[in-house]
């Protein structure tokens, strides 16, 4: 299996578009063959979250950054997480995306995902996936997620850069975003500029960021767009190119990269331990539903997740000699 | 090594306007553990096998209820071949004639799904015609 994914990688940076997408699939499957690959990404690709909350215009913004981008000469991978349905563990995936004119253009690569943890955004192996999409080539790599919304979410920690995408009428929406990802927002583009309360939220959002800024320079840009009909697409896309071409030119400061590091280590730490609880959880109710046995079956409960621990610490352990 | 669920995509070639039918069974493929691509109408036999490409799908779905299922299916079959996704399995729902199956089988479509198919049909055909994922692939 090593041999088959060292040549499917091989094949990836040579720009093969299905070897990359049995990548992803391999990767999947068999997280383990991503532990060297996602510290090492080389960062040529900007990695953007795009985050909001439902009914932001965040895909359709997505989809017009992506032919925009195209337009001009630039390479687009666009990961579209959705959650399980919890009941079979299927899912239909990626429709909001697929549905855009710009999924079928030659130069943007879309992948559907099916998201398996409680954010709906991100698996394990997410900071794997980004270093196969970097190492093909991407210049843009967009992140998109129905639960992309909280500053808990995956995506939003893996990211070189967050597109926060607001619109009006949202209520005291932006005071619920205050503590979260507001916060962490490289760049804001209030959609459906056409509506009104539009200037509201701009001048809400321009005292928010004046208020908690270290200088105005940090701050956020703040950009108006109506997606729907391309306004102002242009110009968030000239916004990316910038700070793509800002860190091409600085490269990535080592604290940076050090700091990324501890994050997709984190991101793969949490998923591990939240899916093995999980799968145990299940197991345990499905065998005690309806025999009473709740207190005795949580000792027990304890003991198998250790195990289960100590089976994934030595698998580690045979992985790093 | 866990198996992957079976990922299928779902895909309305041409110009017919309706995609009830392949959205329940987007439902019933979700419902039955599967990872479901639906990619909406009027999609091009090159914009089918680029998506199947890129998704790394094992089944390819067509919905066609225009009746242009002669012209239309032999096309995406070409373009997944000529994309390298040719080992898909590739079914058609649908009106379809009884007189066509035979020469759509002989293009390369696995089976034809006329109305009136169970779901539970549909999906049993699929589970066992899309082999495990081997451990080493």
């Amino acid at each position: 299996m090593v041999a088959q994914w060292d040549t499917l990688l091989e094949r990836v940076r040579l720009r093969d578009r299905s070897a990359l997408a049995r990548a992803i699939s391999l990767l999947e499957r068999n997280p383990e063959l991503g532990h060297d690959l996602d510290i090492e990404r080389s960062r040529q690709a900007l990695v953007v979250a795009v985050a909001g909350p439902p009914g932001a215009g965040k895909s359709t913004l997505l989809g017009a950054l992506a032919s925009e981008m195209t337009r001009r000469d630039a390479t687009v991978a666009i990961l579209a997480f959705d959650p399980i349905s919890p009941r079979s563990g299927g899912a239909i995936l990626g429709d909001r995306i697929r549905m855009l004119e710009s999924a079928h253009h030659p130069r943007v690569f879309v992948r559907s995902l099916a998201a398996r943890d409680p954010y709906g955004a991100g698996t394990a192996q997410l900071p794997a996936l980004l270093a196969l999409l970097d190492a093909y080539g991407f210049d843009f790599i967009f992140l998109e997620s129905v639960g992309a919304g909280q500053e808990a979410s995956p995506l939003v920690q893996v990211a070189d850069v967050v597109l926060l995408v607001l619109v009006p009428g949202l209520g005291d929406s932006i005071q619920t975003l205050k503590a979260g990802v507001l916060e962490l927002a490289d760049l804001v583009v209030v959609n459906k500029a056409d509506r009104p309360g539009a200037e509201d939220v701009v001048r809400d959002l321009s005292a928010y960021y004046r208020l908690i800024a270290e200088s105005p320079e940090s701050a956020p840009p703040i950009l108006r767009a109506i997606a729907s009909a391309g306004e102002g697409v242009t110009e968030i896309a000239e916004a990316l190119i910038e700070l793509r071409d800002r860190r091409a030119a600085t490269g990535v400061p080592e604290q940076h990269r050090e700091e990324q590091a501890a994050r997709s280590w984190e991101v793969r730490v949490r998923h591990r331990c939240y899916l093995l609880i999980t799968e145990l959880l299940n197991e345990f109710l499905a065998e005690a539903r309806g025999t009473g046995r709740w207190r005795a079956l949580e000792a027990r409960f304890y003991r198998e997740l250790a195990q289960r621990l100590q089976v994934l610490a030595e698998s580690m352990r045979a992985d790093s000699d | 090594m866990r198996r992957r669920p079976i990922r299928v995509l779902i895909a309305k070639p041409g110009l017919d306007g309706h995609d009830r039918g392949a959205k329940v069974l987007a439902r019933a493929l979700r419902d039955a553990g599967m990872e479901v691509i639906y990619t909406g109408l009027f999609q091009t036999p090159e914009s089918i096998a680029q998506t199947a490409v890129d998704e790394d799908v094992d089944v390819v779905g067509l919905s066609i209820l225009s009746g242009a299922h002669n012209q239309l299916v032999p096309e995406v079959i070409r373009a997944l071949r000529e994309h390298g996704k040719g080992e898909a399995l590739i079914l058609v729902g649908g009106i379809i004639p009884q007189d066509d199956i035979p020469f759509l089988k002989a293009q390369g479509v696995a089976e034809v799904f006329g109305p009136g198919t169970s779901l539970a049909e549909i999906v049993r055909y699929i589970e066992s015609h899309v082999p495990d994922v081997v451990p080493n692939g």
